[in-house]
């Protein structure tokens, strides 16, 4: 099969064209050499089938960070029959840079050049014909996003593909910079502005920053306010489902039995499942703010505070993308070239408030705080996220020194098609099921299995398995504020934090408003606060260990970033509760 | 007082809206790369947009490019500036 690599600076659309270019049938996929996961998908071009590969965007071939490594080492070992190079037609004047160094390697190419649409608004004049007769390749104008000019990429590919065995010619040296002098032509006046009047609000000297927590402050009531009606319509299907269904069906089984599928896998699974609409609509709007260009007006703003902490603009970026979820924040940190600033930033990321702890907290704020409440302790727990990570990498800025000079792009302001949108929030249901098919089930038979045996002890009671391990660390929790009941819970968020509700469920032996209830009314408001503060802090899942372990390859500093935060979760939820509890009495 | 011309006149020493042509970029060699790669390259014109609070980075237009820039490194690279009458004003 043919491989065609698809290639580009950052920001120049490249995965959007993937995305046009593939649908929604991309895997993740090792190859020999390259110590990173790289997006591939199979593509019939003409009567042909090849693989598509899409590299990490890179500013430079001969550069030093992980992700041009990735690509260098992916050029130099995979072979690929053809590249696409994807250019921003409105940045040409820079990004022909990676053009000519990867004419001078000598490979078969189609060059694309993307964002017709903006190069239109912009008053922009390309003669295409001149730069493919003076390149001697293919040169595509088009749009990824709203798809226009893409059958004649198309056509362009299934020629090259087709002429691939054939010998490659010798590229025709051109000076690139002077052709693009002469083949393109922006009038002088030409500027976003819309972008500009924007940024004269966003990134106000002071009330920029105010400005942009207020807009965090605004989704996250936004996602409780449309999330939680979702969440309880689904926790409603799912226990109408099990009293009309499956309790009469299974009413002949064995209570052990019985017992173990609906208490323990449907409630477990069910109360997990519920939760699902709350995620897309937290991606959707996640995805939203990131496509729009939003992230790197939050990086200058914060740059200055950054700095002060041994970070940059940058890692403030990324640990907003953990809210997301930390995983692929850890992998975004593959830009940074510095060592030190990349530990560091890694170091900081776990502290966001993640998709599978913002259930757990939904779950607690609704059941123990009134709905004026709950959003205030909700963005209290996304305050204490940033802060906790920001006095990370002050205590830790000696040890991880940052020598990388700070240059970021600001790229105008855009707005994602609906497309883009629903294509995301489809990628991110697929990684949340499949995470559930993997940890949840197992989590939620484990902790079934630990609250209901020995046979001879009354389910959830300290004479059970679970009994006995909370019995155990109590000595450790007791000062916290953390019931022996609840203990199970966090040895098992320890796994994965998506298996925590599904734990209570299990350990409660309740489901949807029931579960709320009686959590409610066995806990107070401060141990329940106390419980999401040391949620929020201590590990956050063994997917992210397995990330920082990858990444760092470093065992010790891996063991440092389950260390700390555990320390840190106790030192804090300890300083809170005892607190509340000397303000307020027991 | 701005500096006369033939004095060294650094990025960050130009005023909000100023524009100016790159004379030398004197950052580590590791870097330069990618600084070029995001136009930051001797002969390009650079508009001074924003200087942000706290000592925050710069903001700069190079081309069709927008790029925020630390004062550190924009004390490092050395310009021109262009005569102000061929510059759009600004307060």
């Amino acid at each position: 099969m043919k491989r065609v690599a698809l290639l580009g600076m950052p920001n120049c659309g490249k995965s959007t064209l993937f995305n046009r270019l593939t649908g929604a049938h991309a895997r993740v996929g090792n190859w020999p050499g390259i110590t990173v996961e790289l997006l591939s998908a199979k593509l019939l071009i003409g009567d042909q089938m090849a693989q598509l590969v899409d590299l990490p965007g890179i500013y430079d071939l001969r550069g030093l960070s992980e992700d041009e490594r990735v690509v260098t080492t992916f050029l130099n070992e995979q072979h690929p029959d053809l590249l696409i190079v994807v250019l921003n037609v409105t940045q040409l004047d820079r990004q022909a840079r990676l053009l000519s160094q990867l004419r001078a390697l000598g490979h078969r190419m189609v060059v694309v050049l993307n964002m017709a649409d903006e190069a239109r608004l912009l008053g922009m004049q390309v003669d295409i014909e001149g730069l493919q007769s003076e390149l001697g390749v293919p040169v595509c104008l088009l749009s990824a996003k709203h798809g226009d000019g893409l059958s004649y990429l198309h056509t362009a590919l299934r020629q090259q593909l087709r002429d691939s065995d054939g010998p490659t010619k010798k590229p025709v040296s051109v000076d690139v910079d002077a052709l693009i002098q002469r083949c393109i032509s922006t009038p002088i006046q030409a500027s976003y502005q819309l972008t500009e009047r924007l940024d004269k609000l966003f990134l106000h000297p002071w009330l920029g920053l105010p400005i942009f927590l207020g807009l965090m402050l605004l989704m996250f009531e936004a996602v409780f306010a449309l999330g939680k009606p979702l969440q309880e319509a689904m926790a409603w299907v799912f226990s109408f489902f099990r009293v009309e269904l499956l309790e009469p069906a299974l009413v002949t089984l064995p209570t052990t039995v019985n017992g173990f599928l609906l208490d323990g896998i449907y409630n477990g699974l069910g109360t997990v499942a519920s939760f699902v609409p709350l995620i897309v609509l937290f991606f959707f709007f996640i995805g939203v703010i990131e496509d729009s260009g939003f992230l790197s007006r939050a990086a200058f703003l914060m740059d200055g505070l950054m700095s002060r902490l041994g970070l940059d603009g940058r890692s403030f970026v990324m640990v907003l993308m953990g809210f997301g979820c930390n995983v692929p924040a850890l992998m975004g940190t593959r830009v940074i070239r510095s060592r030190g600033l990349r530990l560091l930033t890694m170091l900081t990321i776990p502290f966001s408030l993640c998709s599978a702890r913002l259930q757990v907290f939904v779950f607690f704020t609704a059941a123990l705080f009134t709905p004026a409440q709950a959003p205030l302790v909700l963005f209290s727990l996304y305050l204490i996220s940033i802060l906790l990570a920001m006095l990370t990498a002050l205590l830790f800025k000696g040890r991880y020194v940052n020598n990388e000079p700070f240059v970021l792009e600001m790229p105008p302001y855009r707005f994602p098609t609906t497309k883009q949108i629903v294509l995301r929030a489809w990628q991110e249901i697929r990684h949340f099921l499949r995470r559930a098919s993997r940890f949840i089930v197992i989590g939620v038979v484990l902790v079934w299995v630990l609250t209901h045996f020995p046979a001879e002890a009354t389910p959830g009671s300290a004479a059970t398995w679970a009994g006995m391990i909370g019995h155990w660390l109590d000595p450790i929790l007791r000062p916290v504020g953390i019931e022996p009941t609840l203990t199970i819970a966090l040895v098992f968020g320890f796994v994965a934090k998506e298996i925590v509700i599904g734990a209570l469920a299990v350990i409660y032996g309740q489901e949807g408003d029931l579960l709320s209830q009686l959590i409610a009314h066995q806990l107070s408001w401060a141990q329940a606060y106390s419980f999401m503060l040391f949620t929020l802090i201590y590990t956050p899942c063994l997917s992210t260990v397995a990330t920082i372990r990858a990444e760092s390859k470093s065992l010790a500093f891996t063991v440092l970033s389950i260390i700390w935060p555990l320390l840190l979760a106790w030192v804090i939820s300890f300083g809170f509760y005892q607190t509340a509890m000397l303000l307020l009495g027991p | 007082m701005r500096p006369v011309a033939t004095e060294r006149t650094t990025l960050a020493q130009l005023r909000i809206g100023e524009c100016a042509r790159i004379r030398a970029v004197d950052i580590h060699p590791e870097w330069q790369g990618r600084l070029a790669a995001m136009g930051i390259g001797v002969g390009k014109l650079v508009t001074l947009l924003r200087k942000g609070t706290l000592n925050g980075p710069l903001q700069l237009r190079i081309g069709g490019t927008e790029l925020a820039i630390r004062c550190v490194e924009a004390q490092r690279i050395e310009v021109e500036p262009l005569d102000a009458r061929s510059t759009t004003p600004h307060p």
